[in-house]
């Protein structure tokens, strides 16, 4: 019976071993591998590859046309491969510019119907042949703004249809220009002009200032009026943006706004021209519809505010500080000497001005004495700076003399002063001035200062020894305490810090919200084509986020890479993230 | 007493031999799948380990006194046969000198033997040049430089207003192109060795074209909506050799690559590489 037990165990133990053995064999690797994804991999890095290595990626991308290159990996592909990705760090994609047309240059023009011996009653064919028979064609009235312009435009009530911008309207939406000539022609350049497009008001004779206007809004009904903003600046502005960036095709539209578009539309970027624009923001709701902007897209100012617009309102929740010192040499306003800095977002700004033909030698206007206030201390940044204007930091040193005797003496070396120092923008401050290094002679070699940091009214600070820096105010200084007098008796405080004149404070530090990228340029009436240059690059500088583009599909786990560059005036380097789907 | 046994170890046996036959009726099954998977394995291993090699190296020749990566011109002497120019670039002259079977060629046996080759292939090359055509004017309005005749026609009268035109020089020869939009589909070209397009035959997508003497098919015309560009994809098939797919028996993989076809008086335009191997 015993015996029988010991076979029975024995036959289970044999069956578990061979159990054991046959499933670990052929259970080796799993049949699941899937080699489909590594063919599908493998076709994706080798059209990444060879499309960037036959210059096509580089050369699609310059033109912005991901498109393109989606259609050429589908088709070449016979999996019907689909490519959705972004590309960094070029200026491809479309921006549509809001500029900010301030209240004084938002203008009105009343009109009225033409009628039988109007000049032109009899010549106004070409627009009676677009406009709706039933609805009369209006032109302006004689005024000061008609009259500074020396021009007729003419009104009417069509239907456009597929005209980019135009809003939708049952009503007057089109208008011609009569220019100087006052001959009722009406070539392609003078009309039709739809809602919502510049045109030019001006005869080409003349020099005025203000030659460019967006057509608004007309009311036939009851005011009998034209609206119009004046655009010749963002006119001006804008033809820089039709220039190619390094070879590289860029697509913007710019629209003259007020504060009732940009809460309605979607603005790539805005742009604040003129200290008035400030003063807009901080009126009414309106610095809550700015902020909603800038929550999610950047900001452009062009204007020279003061200390009391940086430290309230809207710029007091920008990171935005003001460094109240002088200038180290004399200077009496205008543009001053500018240049590029070794820092990273001052090398990407020099890459996109040279890529625009821009000349090496340029000047700015300082945006008054504001700084980006980035580091931990109140100075100057870098991204653009002047390097022949600087700020005269030595304003805020102090130097103490004549100091009492006695004090905190916390090795005991018995040779204590004390004094107070005023430094800028902090209340008084007990300091002493003490001997520390106490060696084997039992004698003191070395001064050293203790502060009263948090104005308890005891100086109870560590101490600090000569050279070593404090903050005080949002302001570093080096003590000194062998060159401010009598030693022993005396500490100095010298100020540190960039001291150049900062030319585009920028800044993506806000109070209260998360937000994109805001930027100060220096305001003129009129900007030279290495200023235009330099606005329309720090317009891509802060529209510096990705171009994605998107497939038919949702894209799976395949993905590739290429990093590439564009040289043209410059090396513009780029990055094309794909994901892969079939 | 000898050759006697006992009940028990009758018993015992019994359950070992119905435990060893089931287990074995249940994997047995699993072994041919097994076997299935191993050479699915092997022959991408292989596809892959071997286009890599033709893509990445230029081959050699040696004939014991001299040698070079010249093959081409070497066939007897052929050791290793890269058709690469550059890295991931096919050389056209060693791609022409391959063929299935045909004396004075290098023949799919030889590469088989230089290669050491395990499984049977299928090798087939298409050539898809990118016709980028990134200008455009507006129909009526051609530009003076390039100075473009446009069709005179009234099926291209009545194309839309935005013309897009390019270029392509494929083996020395160059080709102009227009393209034509309908409903707002581009879907329509016209070729010209010259920018006059007067009197030239309008194509559209599955159309043929001939250039330097070789027929292309257009296979697409890029229209994507919201999807900015402008280019026509066209195709020519270049090569196949190998053994012949209809006699595979057994699984076969497939495996494409992409090369670039470095062609004489050709801009680099991309290759599709079918591979097959069973």
């Amino acid at each position: 019976m015993v015996k029988g037990i010991g076979y029975a165990l024995e036959a289970m133990m044999a069956s578990v071993v061979i159990f054991l053995f046959i499933f670990g064999t052929v259970e080796v690797t799993s049949p699941d591998q899937d080699w489909n994804d590594y063919q599908r991999e493998l076709a994706a890095q080798d059209l990444t590859y060879s499309m960037k290595a036959s210059g096509k990626l580089t050369s699609f991308l310059k033109r912005g046309e991901t498109g393109s290159l989606q259609t050429a990996f589908a088709e070449i592909s016979d999996r019907d491969m689909e490519a959705s990705g972004a590309v960094s760090n070029l200026p491809i994609s479309h921006a549509d510019i809001g500029y900010f047309t301030v209240p004084d240059k938002r203008e009105n023009q009343s009109i009225t119907e033409v009628e039988s011996g109007d000049r032109c009653h009899d010549d106004l064919n070409e627009l009676e042949r677009f406009a709706n028979a039933s609805d009369p064609i209006y032109r302006t009235e004689d005024s000061e703004l008609a009259d500074t312009h020396d021009v007729t435009l003419y009104f009417a009530n069509t239907n456009p249809t597929g005209v980019e911008d135009a809003k939708a309207s049952a009503g007057y939406d089109t208008l011609w220009v009569d220019n100087g000539t006052q001959e009722c022609q009406f070539a392609s350049e003078d009309g039709p002009f739809y809602l919502e497009q510049i045109f030019f008001w001006g005869d080409s004779n003349t020099s005025e200032p203000n030659d460019f206007y967006e057509f608004k809004g007309i009311d036939t009904d009851t005011s009998e009026e034209a609206r119009f903003y004046q655009a010749t600046q963002a006119h001006n502005i804008s033809q820089t943006f039709n220039k190619e960036v390094n070879g590289i095709r860029t697509s913007t539209s710019t629209d003259m706004v007020d504060f009732e578009e940009i809460d309605g539309t979607d603005y790539s970027i805005l742009i604040f021209p003129e200290d008035d624009s400030i003063t807009e923001i901080n009126s009414g709701t309106n610095e809550d519809i700015l902020i909603s902007h800038l929550v999610s897209d950047p900001v452009l100012f062009l204007a020279n505010p003061d200390e009391s617009e940086i430290d309230n309102g809207f710029f007091d929740r920008t990171g935005f500080d003001w460094i109240g010192t002088g200038y180290e040499s004399a200077y009496g306003g205008g543009a001053v000497d500018a240049d590029f800095s070794p820092r990273r977002s001052s090398l990407d700004m020099r890459t996109l001005y040279t890529g625009l033909n821009g000349d090496p030698s340029f000047q700015m206007f300082p945006p008054e004495k504001v700084v980006s206030n980035t580091s931990s201390r109140l100075e100057a940044s870098r991204t653009l700076y002047s390097p022949s204007l600087s700020y005269d930091l030595s304003e805020w040193n102090r130097t103490v003399t004549g100091m009492s005797p006695g004090g905190p003496d916390p090795e005991g070396c018995g040779d204590s002063y004390t004094g107070t120092v005023n430094l800028v923008e902090s209340p008084p401050m007990d300091i002493a001035n003490i001997a520390v290094g106490r060696n084997s002679t039992d004698s003191c070699f070395n001064r050293a200062l203790m502060l009263d940091l948090n104005n308890s009214g005891t100086i109870d600070s560590d101490i600090y020894v000569n050279g070593e820096r404090i903050k005080v105010a949002n302001r570093e200084y080096a003590i000194d305490l062998v060159d401010c007098g009598t030693e022993g008796e005396c500490a100095g405080f010298i100020a540190l810090g960039q001291q150049n004149v900062e030319l585009m404070p920028n800044t993506a530090s806000f109070d209260g919200f998360n937000g994109d990228n805001l930027a100060l340029l220096g305001y003129n009436d009129v900007y030279t084509q290495s200023q235009k240059k330099i606005i329309a690059s720090s317009v891509y500088w802060l529209l510096r986020g990705q171009t994605r583009f998107e497939g038919r599909s949702e894209p799976d786990e395949i993905s590739t890479v290429a990093i590439g560059g564009i040289d043209e005036q410059v090396y513009m380097p780029y990055e094309i993230n794909l994901r892969w789907s079939e | 007493m000898k050759g006697q046994t006992t009940l028990e170890f009758i018993g015992a046996f019994l359950f070992f031999i119905i435990v060893l036959t089931s287990v074995l009726l249940t994997t047995l099954s699993d072994i041919p799948q097994f076997n299935n998977y191993a050479e699915i394995t092997e022959k991408n291993l292989e596809i892959k380990k071997t286009t890599d090699l033709i893509l990445t190296s230029k081959g050699y020749y040696d004939n014991g006194t001299q040698n070079g990566t010249d093959w081409q011109n070497h066939l007897n002497d052929t050791k290793m046969p890269g058709l690469a120019s550059d890295e991931m670039h096919i050389d056209s002259a060693k791609l022409d000198v391959i063929r299935t079977i045909e004396p004075g060629y290098y023949n799919y046996t030889d590469m088989v033997n230089d290669l050491n080759l395990e499984y049977e292939y299928n090798f087939n090359f298409t050539w898809y040049p990118i016709v980028e055509t990134p200008g455009t004017f507006v129909r009526g309005s051609p530009p003076s430089s390039p100075d473009i005749d446009e069709p005179a026609s009234d099926y291209y009268d009545n194309s839309q207003n935005r013309i897009h035109y390019g270029s392509i020089t494929l083996e020395g020869d160059t080709r102009r192109f227009l393209v034509t939009a309908y409903d707002g589909v581009y879907n329509t070209t016209y070729m010209s060795d010259d920018w006059d397009f007067i009197g030239r035959p309008v194509k559209g997508v599955g159309d043929d074209i001939v250039i330097a003497g070789r027929e292309f098919t257009i296979e697409n015309i890029q229209n994507r909506n919201n999807r900015p560009g402008a280019s026509i994809i066209i195709s020519s098939h270049l090569k196949e050799f190998g053994r012949n797919p209809e006699s595979a028996d057994g699984s076969r993989v497939k495996v494409n690559r992409y090369p670039i076809y470095d062609n004489p008086g050709s801009s680099d335009q991309l290759v599709k590489m079918e591979v097959l191997a069973w």
